[in-house]
């Protein structure tokens, strides 16, 4: 029974995966097209003719139809051929292997941070609404959702990298190489990241347990005569883990999508850079291959947080 | 007559190299260097240690043909070899790969290579080699070379270590050719192992090889054991780290983690001075200029064009764009140049009033409007906005429209919007190859697509058909006074070559190219 559960949802998933692989990429492949310049004069150098440039469009495939080039990537792209940048000439695959793990290590780190202070906080605005502490963490909230992250990074460079030198004021550090280093290059663009996650995180985690707390079932439990300690912790928080993992699944989209401006702020030779310096390039290969890679992880996680949710509360699957 | 001219051109240099010096030696008196002069001049190369500098791009390709940006040859330099070198100082052809050439006619060269050279990966470069990489630069369908490779019509091997060209027609720009992006030899293994990926593994027979490039962040060399020439290879390694940004390079060598940063902004010149590190500064063929439209009015006027020139201060461009670094030039060539005329200095002086009265005379007594293509960074708008001032004093109300680089291109020389551009040009070691790609009709960055002067093209072919120095310089001045005459272009400054290097590092001169090599560098023991 278990096992045909997860089954089916999986099923579910991987029929959806195509679909939505195929319209983020053709809407990505659309975009670019607007975006302005020609690739053709950027391959052909400054010494050239307009016979060479045209030659250059067909060497690329960049004369023939929009629907015919979406194509003929497409197909490659089914078939594991994800090509090479057109600028660089190096493998989209290889790029993306040698960036996605310094993105991951800040989007990760910044997670965490998001979790570990804001569900604290969260917590601790909801044991006394209206209170001081409370008033408290909801201006830190607001604060984290106004400031811009690109502002933020800047103000912890000049602060904790440049003034006190407790950090790295920039680049990264592969995992596999040096941990420590590895966490001590992502911690200050993982705090640019986590400010606005962790004020999410808090005011969802207090409204979430404020309305547990004054559900009726709860009130049944204080009529059982539980102490508050027991309903708060035991009842109110499993209550409310399905609200932190809609949150936690919302972040990580978020999240991928906000390292590109932290990224040029630290200059993490990371995916955020890589679509940055590919689209401003029209290097569509590379472009679609970041999206696609996107694309996958959001996938992955939506199920492993799918699956989550049907543990922690089985009356999800049945709905 | 010649050689006294050429020893003048040589001299001017080598006074720049004089003042290169002196201005270390000063710095040291100053109490910012470690070292007297002196000790610098006193102390010998010594090999071992690895460079590690700061580039702003990594290249667009390691393969020479394929490649297509200036910024690329400091990352060939130390790759490939080519069949003729430049004296750096004079930017004339000297032995490379070809210790020696001949032209039995003016149609045929023949180039004697150096015998006993090897590739990195242990190919002969032999004449077999040679002939290869000339047909993949005239014909292959990647070559962004082939443009240049025009003149040559047949390539063949007439001795182990002879090849001889045959031309279409007499074509002195040749040897020029051979010296740049053409004639850097790849070995023929590689490139038929890689395919077309071969611009990403690169396989010459330069004095360092490459062994890694990984994307936008870090290109490793190290020395090739069996390189022909002595002393040249002095350090064990190259580590360019590619920072876009040149404040955050700049600080990399300040705080040690690099030993030398290339292509900075004047404005960071105080901060070279107050860091202790070794400045390097010269001048280069790079040259900021207006492009202009001169198939369309109000371009297409000759006195609009010149009432352009004398409504430009030029002194003052550079002063409040580049703090006088730039030297202002109505040329494109520096100083240094054997292509200098000394007789277009002092024209074009700064003159509103002169320029009012020209545009009046075209028939635009209250002035022009003039769209203008510019760049959208932050020093392009800054010179963009010195320009609109000076113009509007003689009636000439610029408009500027600023894309991003990558498109400055497309727009005015491709769908040819707009009267003008405002954009820096590499320039080419050869003055023929700067006019050609400057006024040839069929050349991509010449918008108008038409001759721009009567005679201009007859005199452009001529320079290339003498091959003796001093009828080839005669030849050039006669193509920049029909183009200063007709005011086909407004060149207003020179771009000036910015380093900083730390005080381990010897035996570095900077270059008219304005793109550093690296033959004969070395570090002194720390």
């Amino acid at each position: 029974m278990q096992g045909s559960r997860w089954s089916r949802l999986l099923g579910r998933r991987l029929v959806q995966v195509g679909p939505v692989a195929i319209l983020a990429t053709f809407v990505v492949f659309a975009l670019v097209q607007l975006i302005p310049g020609d690739l053709a004069i950027a391959l052909a150098g400054e010494h050239t003719t307009e016979e060479r440039i045209a030659e250059i469009r067909r060497i690329h495939g960049l004369d023939r139809p929009f629907l015919v080039q979406y194509g003929t990537w497409l197909w490659d792209a089914v078939r594991g051929d994800l090509s090479v940048s057109l600028l660089t000439g190096e493998s989209v695959l290889t790029s993306i292997a040698q960036r996605l793990p310094n993105t991951l290590v800040v989007v990760g780190s910044a997670l965490v941070i998001s979790m570990l202070v804001g569900i604290p906080l969260g917590i601790a605005a909801s044991i006394r609404p209206g209170s001081r502490l409370d008033g408290f963490v909801t201006v830190i909230a607001s604060l984290g959702i106004a400031l811009p992250g690109f502002w933020l990074a800047m103000i912890l460079v000049a602060t904790f990298a440049m003034t006190f030198q407790w950090f790295p004021a920039s680049g990264s550090v592969a995992l596999t190489e040096d941990w420590r280093a590895s966490l001590r290059h992502a911690a200050l663009p993982a705090m640019a990241l986590a400010a606005s996650g962790i004020a999410e995180v808090a005011r969802q985690t207090r409204s979430a347990l404020l309305e547990v707390l004054s559900s009726q079932y709860v009130r049944t439990l204080y009529a059982k005569g539980l102490p508050q300690r027991l309903v708060f912790w035991k009842h109110g928080l499993k209550n409310i883990s399905v609200t932190l993992l809609t949150v936690f699944g919302l972040l990580v989209n978020r999240m991928l999508g906000a390292t590109v401006v932290v990224e040029a702020v630290f200059a993490i030779p990371g995916m955020g850079s890589l679509i940055v310096n590919a689209a401003t390039g029209k290097d569509f290969p590379v472009v679609q291959g970041v999206m696609l890679t996107m694309v996958a992880i959001v996938i992955v996680l939506n199920l492993l947080i799918d699956i989550l949710y049907t543990a922690l509360d089985p009356r999800v699957d049945r709905r | 007559m010649s050689e006294k001219k050429m020893v003048d051109a040589g001299s001017r240099v080598a006074l720049g190299r004089r003042q290169w010096i002196s201005m270390v030696g000063g710095m040291a008196a100053a109490g910012s260097l470690g070292l007297a002069s002196g000790d610098v001049l006193a102390q010998a190369p010594r090999r071992g240690g690895v460079l590690r500098i700061v580039a702003p791009l990594q290249p667009t390709s390691m393969d020479p043909y394929a490649g297509r940006h200036g910024n690329d040859h400091v990352y060939l330099f130390p790759a490939f070899d080519s069949l003729i070198d430049v004296d750096l100082d004079t930017l004339e052809p000297k032995p490379g790969l070809a210790q020696s050439w001949s032209f039995p006619d003016s149609t045929t060269l023949v180039l004697n290579l150096r015998p006993g050279v090897v590739f990195h990966d242990g190919t002969p470069c032999d004449a077999e080699a040679v002939r290869y990489n000339l047909e993949r630069a005239k014909s292959h369908e990647r070559s962004n070379v082939k443009i240049d490779m025009k003149s040559v019509d047949s390539i063949a091997v007439t001795g182990p270590s002879q090849v001889t060209l045959k031309l279409t027609k007499p074509d002195s720009v040749i040897l020029m050719t051979l010296a740049d992006r053409a004639g850097m030899m790849s070995s023929p293994t590689a490139i038929k192992a890689a395919g077309n990926e071969y611009g990403r593994v690169a396989v010459g027979a330069g004095p360092w090889r490459l062994v890694s490039w990984k994307d936008n962040e870090k290109l490793v060399y190290e020395r090739h054991p069996q390189y022909w020439a002595k002393d040249v290879a002095l350090l064990d390694g190259l580590e360019f780290s590619v920072i876009p940004e040149v404040n955050t390079g700049l600080r990399t060598v300040v705080a040690g983690q690099n030993d030398f940063v290339y292509g900075l902004a004047p404005q960071q010149k105080p901060i070279i001075e107050r860091s202790g590190l070794q400045m390097v500064q010269g001048s280069t063929l790079a040259t900021w200029q207006i492009y202009l439209n001169y198939s369309k009015p109000p371009f297409d006027n000759v006195k609009v064009r010149q009432a352009m020139h004398y409504a430009l201060d030029r002194d003052e461009f550079s002063r409040l764009t580049t703090a006088g670094m730039a030297e202002p030039t109505t040329q494109t060539l520096p100083r240094g140049h054997w292509g200098y005329d000394k007789t277009l200095e002092g024209t074009y002086k700064h003159d509103p009033k002169r320029a009012r009265e020209l545009l009046a005379e075209a028939g635009y007594p209250n002035g022009i409007d003039v769209e203008v293509i510019g760049r959208n960074d932050q020093r392009s708008q800054q010179q963009a906005e010195v320009l609109i001032e000076q113009y509007r004093k003689s009636g000439i109300r610029l408009k500027f429209m600023n894309v991003p680089a990558n498109e400055l291109g497309a727009k005015f020389m491709g769908e040819r919007i707009g009267n003008a551009a405002v954009s820096v040009y590499t320039g080419r070691v050869d003055p023929s190859q700067l006019y050609s790609i400057m006024f040839d009709k069929s050349s991509f960055i010449n918008a108008s697509r038409m001759e721009g002067a009567p005679g201009l093209e007859a005199a452009m072919e001529a320079a290339r058909a003498v091959y003796d120095k001093e009828a080839r310089r005669q030849a050039v001045w006669k193509i920049q006074r029909i183009v200063h005459e007709h005011a086909l272009y407004v060149p207003l400054a020179l771009q000036p070559e910015l380093d900083a290097m730390s005080q381990r590092v010897k035996g570095f001169k900077p270059n008219l190219l304005g793109k550093p090599r690296f033959h004969g560098v070395w570090l002194a023991a720390s």
